[in-house]
């Protein structure tokens, strides 16, 4: 047997999700958190059978409710996760959820160099009730921060679309709309199309095509939110 | 007395999609001296193949005039090997060549430089088994590379002047597709088992290309191409 084995890494290169999720208490109303725990379940399960990849597929969850961000789910191989349903209560404070998304995001021990680029999802159905811009500013001036591919719903009507184009700080991506909860499920689906895909080309650093504001999603899918 | 191995294979992936091996390299040790080149043309460019065995050419054509110079600085190399590689494009625009480049370029007496541009990992071991890595720390991700045919400047280049090798020292470069995948901690006895394991094979170069092609690295899908000059203890 070759000996290389005491050499090389014993897993495959990374390539991380980390998913933003808005769990205050307006996400308790008509079946949004459920929906959104329901998703989660999906993605992960997908992500965990998919095995036809050039990475293993991380999945992180910062959630933010209450007083401030917390991680829910510490990043890891989306194989090894097992999900607790989120709860959903108290404000907004979507800059702590920034703050701490800069941490992991710069953290080499949990996200190291030789992972993929990583995907940033931040969900919301409402205004941050706490400071965010500079959080945010500081998340997509931080050296990896503003390299993340990043994605955004705006679930319901309230949900502060301008706060979430910023996010996305690109002028052709698309903020995704979810006027019902089970669209939340649709484009969760998105997310996972768009990170298998990446995961499964030549190059999983090039921008999956749905990150365009443009980006045509098969409509007998369901996909076109 | 300097000695030179080196390998490359095709990854997974590029054999999957029937695509030639992007990788590049060339190991030569003569009475000027010796270098070690390795190109990894980035994928997703269309002629990146072309690059990356144009980068070599370059390098070798470079380092001819390199070694007569008793001056020749680390930075002269780089700048002579852009210049080379441009002209042996030829039609070919450069942004569809890019290709990463990782020289080492060591005079008779082991002296010499070690240069980088993009990803990848070149390093040295002492006697004592301790290793130096003059690849700088990635600060993003993997495969977000700066190379020849991307815009950069002569600052993005890691230049560094090697001094002597003496007897038991080493230099390795690899390409991301086996840099990326070693254990740092286990830099160094990679290169060991290099140059007194798979070096002492009767078919060294077999042996290497068959160990690279079993990488049990899961999922791992790059081509793999590695170089290692040393200095043979006196027998």
């Amino acid at each position: 047997m070759t000996q290389l084995k005491e050499f090389t890494m014993s897993s495959a290169r990374p390539l991380p999700v980390l998913l933003l999720a808005d769990i205050s208490g307006s996400m308790a109303s008509d079946g949004k958190i459920q929906s959104l725990n329901h998703a989660m379940r999906e993605m992960i399960s997908t992500f965990a059978q998919e095995d036809d990849l050039r990475a293993e597929i991380h999945v992180g969850v910062v959630t933010f409710g209450g007083a401030q961000a917390k991680q829910h789910l510490a990043i890891g191989p989306a194989k090894q996760v097992t999900w607790s349903d989120l709860p959903a209560s108290g404000s907004t404070p979507m800059g702590s959820a920034f703050r701490l998304a800069t941490q992991i995001v710069e953290d080499r021990a949990l996200i190291p160099s030789r992972a993929y680029r990583p995907t940033v999802v931040l969900l919301s159905d409402g205004q941050p009730t706490d400071e965010w811009k500079a959080s945010l500013d500081t998340l997509l001036k931080s050296e990896r921060g503003g390299k993340a591919f990043r994605m955004a719903l705006a679930v319901g009507a309230d949900a502060d679309e301008n706060v979430l184009k910023a996010f996305l700080n690109d002028p052709e991506a698309r903020v995704f709309r979810a006027d019902e909860a089970r669209q939340i499920r649709q484009f969760f689906r998105l997310v996972t199309m768009s990170v298998t895909s990446r995961s499964r080309s030549q190059n999983p650093n090039a921008a999956p095509p749905t990150a365009a504001a443009g980006a045509k999603l098969p409509a007998d899918e369901g996909w076109d939110l | 007395m300097l000695r030179a191995l080196g390998a490359s294979v095709r990854g997974p992936a590029h054999t999957a999609e029937g695509l030639a091996n992007q990788d590049a390299w060339s190991a030569r040790v003569g009475a000027r001296g010796a270098l070690a080149v390795v190109c990894d043309g980035m994928g997703s460019k269309p002629h990146a193949r072309l690059g990356a065995i144009s980068a070599v050419a370059a390098a070798r054509s470079a380092f001819g005039h390199w070694v007569r110079a008793s001056n020749g600085r680390p930075e002269d190399l780089a700048r002579l090997t852009e210049v080379l590689w441009r002209l042996r494009l030829g039609e070919t625009p450069p942004e569809q060549a890019a290709t990463t480049c990782l020289l080492g370029a060591l005079r008779p007496d082991g002296s010499g430089a070690a240069l980088q541009l993009g990803d990848g990992l070149i390093g040295v071991l002492r006697p004592d088994n301790s290793f130096t890595v003059l690849t700088p720390e990635r600060t993003t991700f993997g495969s977000l590379s700066v190379g020849l045919g991307v815009r950069h400047g002569l600052t993005d280049w890691g230049l560094h002047t090697v001094t002597p090798l003496p007897p038991g020292g080493a230099l390795i470069l690899a390409s991301d597709g086996v840099a990326d995948d070693l254990q740092p901690k286990r830099w160094a006895d990679f290169v060991t088992w290099l140059v007194s394991d798979v070096a002492c094979d009767p078919a060294p170069v077999r042996r290497l290309q068959r160990e690279l092609r079993a990488w049990p690295v899961p999922h791992h899908r790059d081509d793999k191409t590695v170089v290692v000059l040393w200095n043979t203890p006196d027998q």
